[in-house]
């Protein structure tokens, strides 16, 4: 019974962002914003809690007033936005997808279930080392323990991590009176909520059943469901920023305001998830630019529509690295970055990624998605390759981005390539299944359009 | 606007992609199935948080030297924790177990290390299986 009030009151916080999207007609967005604007109602007064006073008493009471602030926040974002978007349709299809989304849920739950029930969860070690430390630090402190974020021997912890999964978890632990081993069963209703949320989002921009494969996708990549389990947040990450990713892209090339004001929100939650939700927020945010411009939108206009998107994460991303500082965090993110080992390592890094994309698995998936996004943008050869290149530029920032932080590590590179490459590339064949979803919407809005001189994005 | 020929082609594909994803999805999932199954024996063995720290993932044989904490230090006693390499990992479960009740830091007065550690007059409080809780003397703070 108190887990139901921790994951309603989790959605609940969500309601006034959500209000704002339903009162524009978007109801389909508001439900689907739920987990994403809850989570951030959640996190925002634990990351922001050093500049007022340290406190983190009264945490439902402090998650309200920001859920409370979000939504002036959310209506900001969607003032100018265009409406182009028309309702859905599909009632039956959009019915049989999301009863295989409630079913894909369900057995989420149970296996978190299962894994809850007195035995051993099945922890990993960044789990155990990192996430549920700062679960148990927030579900148990009444004040954020500053000296924890900059006491030398914790430096492996990596207290400069952001605190949306430890925040989801120490929620259902103070809430929901869940006990550290059984946060198996709080990870599963995380992903839970936000699988089918992805999906619904989509609801004016894809077919029914492509949206709730894309909604299963981040699941059938191997791997991923375990490690999320694991208590890791690659995972988590993969979710929102799949969702932050799709929809802005959406909202670009359909023109939907509103659609890229979703994914604005979710690429925050991205930010606040990992480190590497900033890059997701930076591939995102030039997919939009990319997107807006190869649907004939003018450069200052796109440029507009990828600030609008980046807005959001840009705070969230700004706000906890100033607490960072504050804090003290002894192993901030730029601090021992080797750029000077950049030219040597290139070969190296090269090679690594070069033997795990040819997997097999990963190379067919792959090839699979960059070859249907160029049979499906259509056009000319020019055209059909403009808009293959614009679909494609997210995952290719996003690798960009992750190889240079690779490449500037300062751990030893095929160290740190082994234990995090698989996760942190978890998302990338989503994200490429996603571009060759979207390619058709991409070629028949171009095709709908009218010419390229009359139009405007937000 | 599409035929509605094409547009039927496309549904179908749609759904045929989904039946294909949601099958990958459940393959791929073989490993989490597996766990589920492999942890059943552990069903029932882990009845509270304090099952859970004495788990062998987490403090396994060095669980003695929490118990001590919990019985004889009062909460809120900063405790160095200490141990590289092959202890990395047992170092960072005490994290897990230890905190926030009992900060962790480096200067602290007790002192948990994988044996032998210690200087001159620290008093042996408790003795895990690699590990040992000293309280350091004055000599060594």
């Amino acid at each position: 019974m108190r887990v139901a009030l921790a994951c309603a009151s989790w959605l609940a916080l969500g309601v006034p962002c959500a209000a704002v999207f339903w009162r524009r007609g978007r109801r389909e967005l508001g439900v689907a914003l739920l987990p994403f604007a809850g989570a951030l109602a959640l996190t925002l007064p634990l990351m922001l809690s050093p500049w007022l006073g340290g406190s983190i008493s009264y945490w439902p009471l402090r998650a309200a007033i920001a859920a409370l602030a979000l939504a002036p926040c959310a209506q900001a974002l969607l003032r100018g936005a265009s409406e182009r978007a028309q309702p859905a349709s599909d009632a039956r299809g959009w019915a049989l997808a999301l009863a295989v989304l409630a079913a894909a849920s369900l057995l989420l739950v149970l296996a978190g279930r299962a894994l809850d029930a007195d035995g051993w969860p099945g922890y990993g070690w960044d789990g155990l080392s990192i996430w549920l430390v700062r679960t148990k630090v927030l579900a148990r402190s009444h004040e954020l323990p500053a000296a924890l974020f900059r006491e030398p021997q914790l430096v492996q912890g990596h207290w400069d991590y952001p605190l949306l999964l430890p925040a989801l978890l120490a929620w259902f632990a103070r809430v929901g009176g869940l006990e550290l081993r059984e946060l198996a069963l709080a990870l599963g209703l995380v992903a839970a909520g936000f699988a089918p949320a992805l999906a619904l989002g989509l609801r004016r921009a894809l077919a029914a059943p492509a949206a709730a494969a894309l909604a299963l996708a981040p699941f059938a990549v191997p791997g991923l469901a375990v490690t999320h389990f694991g208590a890791y947040a690659d995972p988590l990450l993969v979710l929102v920023a799949l969702a932050g990713f799709t929809w802005s892209a959406a909202g670009a090339i359909r023109r939907d305001g509103a659609l890229v004001a979703a994914g604005a929100l979710a690429l925050a939650c991205a930010v606040a998830t990992k480190n590497e939700g900033a890059l997701w927020l930076l591939a995102g945010a030039s997919g939009v630019v990319a997107l807006s411009r190869v649907s004939g939108t003018s450069l200052a206009s796109a440029l507009a529509a990828g600030v609008r998107c980046a807005l959001p994460g840009v705070l969230v991303f700004a706000a906890w690295r100033a607490t960072c500082a504050r804090l003290g965090v002894a192993d901030t993110l730029p601090a021992e970055l080797r750029f000077d080992l950049l030219g040597a390592r290139v070969g190296e890094l090269v090679a690594a990624l070069g033997a795990f994309l040819a997997e097999p698995p990963r190379a067919i998936a792959l090839g699979a998605c960059v070859v249907a996004t160029l049979a499906l943008a259509g056009g000319g050869l020019r055209t059909r390759s403009a808009r293959a290149a614009a679909l494609l530029a997210a995952p290719a920032a996003y690798v960009a981005g992750l190889s240079l932080v690779y490449l500037s590590t300062p751990h030893e590179l095929a160290w740190h390539l082994t234990t995090s490459l698989p996760r942190t590339l978890f998302g990338l064949a989503p994200v490429c299944l996603a571009a060759a979803l979207l390619a058709s919407t991409l070629a028949r809005a171009n095709e709908a359009s009218e010419p390229a001189s009359t139009r405007s994005f937000p | 606007m599409q035929p509605p020929e094409r547009r039927g082609s496309r549904e179908i594909a749609a759904w045929l992609l989904l039946a294909a994803i949601a099958a990958l999805a459940w393959h791929s999932t073989g490993d989490l199935r597996a766990l589920v199954r492999d942890t059943a024996a552990t069903r029932g063995a882990l009845r509270s948080d304090a099952d859970f720290y004495a788990a062998p993932p987490v403090l396994g044989d060095e669980v003695a030297i929490l118990r001590h904490v919990e019985r004889e230090l009062a909460p809120g006693t900063p405790i160095s924790v200490e141990g590289r390499g092959a202890y990395e990992e047992r170092r960072q479960r005490f994290w897990l177990a230890l905190l926030p009740e009992h900060p962790i830091a480096a200067d602290a007065d007790w002192r948990i290390c994988p044996a032998p550690c210690g200087g001159p007059g620290d008093t042996l409080a408790v003795q895990g299986r690699d590990f040992v809780l000293l309280h350091r003397s004055a000599e060594t703070r």
